[in-house]
């Protein structure tokens, strides 16, 4: 089975359970990005065509369930697919800790990117220190996730690509 | 050799418009390698660039539009409809059980707070009686204004919302059951919000603390307008309460009716916090909202036309149930 495909579902899912499961059982307003966390996998260790029309995807699904507007979730995901992939997948190193960094800056490069696309926030003051409080807050959460998540989807990537090498090579020796 | 470098010499002439074709097309084929190349590295950042582009026309077209709707929108929230509807059963038995453990915990030092709570409601309740029976007097004069009969319809919550930044619900009615965008949504306890987008068979609801939400009130007690708005930290807040105003910790605030959505009086919350911190010559109010969205299960959706009056059966929506009415 495609790994792209089994991405894409587990996507879904993460979308599906932010939209019902993880927002009643969270004792905040504020629940943790999963859907996010798997782009920023996606772009970082497996950046393809189809996974970036993937992450569209994911993004206009939150739109579909949440967003007023549609188009802002998966623009502001498609965006994060793009600078993670220009950007942190050259300063990449493994381990727990920088995943958790990249996803943090990832949760604020994408509340910046639904700030530039639509009307969202008041400019005042005061409203800036709330929505900064709350970015942080999401930022942490979905940082504080992001490492055994990754190991998650490292070890169904592992095992998918296992699975695929014998007959691979099967075919190359015949 | 001579002869052949002459023989070549000769030649050349005819050869030359031959050998310049070829140069050209030796040069287009590797410009058109090239070109070729660059695109096949660099398609993955040219695929998000356009996939930026059709998130960038979905949003243009999304808000010049808003009453048309996607049909892919439509489909998909169809589809995943029931997945939603079992998950969020799902998790108001999660969220159930979390309170329960809460309250269990809780129990006895709440037994002791409410015997003495009883002892002092049981002198509060006499001084209430006596304001009751001034209330229905004056609820008699004010009959015939507060009396607004409207169609209404009932539906079932099935989902929360999938964002942070966005405080939505999803009911199972939508445009069949004569559910319409700008709808006012309310519950027995108070209000809910309004109608955002609707499908055949859905509705989306922004609720009273999203931060774009906003709902004209008066306070209960002394007749204060303000604007109940959400915001991002999902701490709903009572907008343009000037400083010299009279309001209070605990008062009640209800609609005034002005936004032409709400009807006039309905519960929207209570004062919990008062500070001058606020804007310019404002306050910060905050306020604690009558309903708690995760909790709810049932909405009633109120139209702004009103019911009719003399109708002997009652309107039934496209699944057969009839409307209910408040």
């Amino acid at each position: 089975m495609n790994l792209s495909l089994v991405f894409f579902g587990i996507g879904l899912i993460f979308v599906v359970l932010q939209a019902t499961v993880l927002h009643l059982a969270s004792w905040t307003p504020i629940i943790p990005d999963l859907t996010l966390v798997l782009c920023v996998y996606w772009a970082l260790n497996r950046p393809r065509v189809d996974a970036v029309w993937a992450t569209f995807l994911l993004g206009y699904a939150i739109d579909i369930l949440s967003s007023p507007q549609p188009g802002v979730n998966a623009l502001a995901f498609s965006a994060v697919f793009l600078v993670v992939y220009l950007v942190f997948r050259y300063v990449w190193a493994k381990g727990p800790l920088i995943s958790a960094v990249t996803v943090f800056i990832a949760v604020w490069l994408k509340v910046g990117a639904l700030i530039a696309i639509s009307p969202l926030f008041e400019l005042s003051a005061a409203n800036w220190m709330v929505i900064g409080d709350a970015v942080l807050r999401e930022a942490l959460f979905s940082a504080c996730i992001a490492p055994p998540l990754f190991m998650m989807l490292r070890s169904i990537q592992n095992r998918m690509e296992t699975t695929k090498k014998p007959s691979s090579l099967a075919n190359a020796a015949s | 050799m001579a002869a052949a470098r002459k023989g070549k010499t000769a030649d050349s002439p005819r050869s030359a418009p031959h050998a310049a074709q070829s140069r050209q097309s030796d040069r287009t084929s590797k410009t058109g390698f090239l070109a070729l190349t660059m695109l096949r590295r660099y398609r993955l950042p040219i695929h998000s660039v356009c996939a930026l582009a059709l998130a960038f026309y979905v949003v243009t077209v999304s808000s010049t539009s808003p009453e048309r709707g996607d049909p892919v929108t439509r489909v998909l929230s169809q589809s995943v409809k029931p997945l939603q509807k079992s998950l969020h059963a799902l998790g108001a038995t999660i969220r159930n059980l979390q309170i329960n453990y809460v309250a269990f915990k809780d129990l006895w030092n709440e037994n002791q707070a409410l015997k003495e709570q009883i002892a002092a409601l049981e002198a509060e309740r006499n001084r209430l009686f006596e304001a009751k029976l001034a209330n229905d007097r004056l609820t008699e004069l004010l009959e015939i204004r507060t009396r607004i009969l409207r169609e209404s319809v009932a539906a079932t919550v099935i989902s929360n919302s999938a964002s942070s930044w966005f405080r939505t619900i999803t009911v199972d009615k939508g445009a069949g059951s004569g559910i319409h965008r700008g709808m006012a949504v309310i519950t027995p306890r108070g209000v809910v919000g309004r109608v955002v987008s609707v499908a055949d068979d859905t509705a989306k609801v922004l609720l009273l603390t999203d931060h774009k939400s906003g709902i004209d009130i008066i306070t209960q007690r002394t007749r204060v307008r303000g604007i109940v708005s959400g915001s991002v930290d999902g701490e709903p807040i009572v907008k343009y309460m000037g400083r010299n105003e009279d309001i209070r910790h605990g008062d009640r605030l209800i609609t005034s009716g002005l936004d032409g959505t709400f009807p006039k009086g309905l519960l929207v919350g209570t004062i919990i916090g008062i500070s001058d911190d606020g804007p310019g010559l404002f306050r910060r109010v905050r306020v604690s909202l009558s309903v708690d969205p995760l909790v709810m299960e049932e909405v009633l959706f109120i139209s702004d036309k009103p019911r009719p009056a003399y109708s002997s059966t009652p309107r039934r929506d496209s699944r057969g149930t009839p409307s209910a009415t408040p």
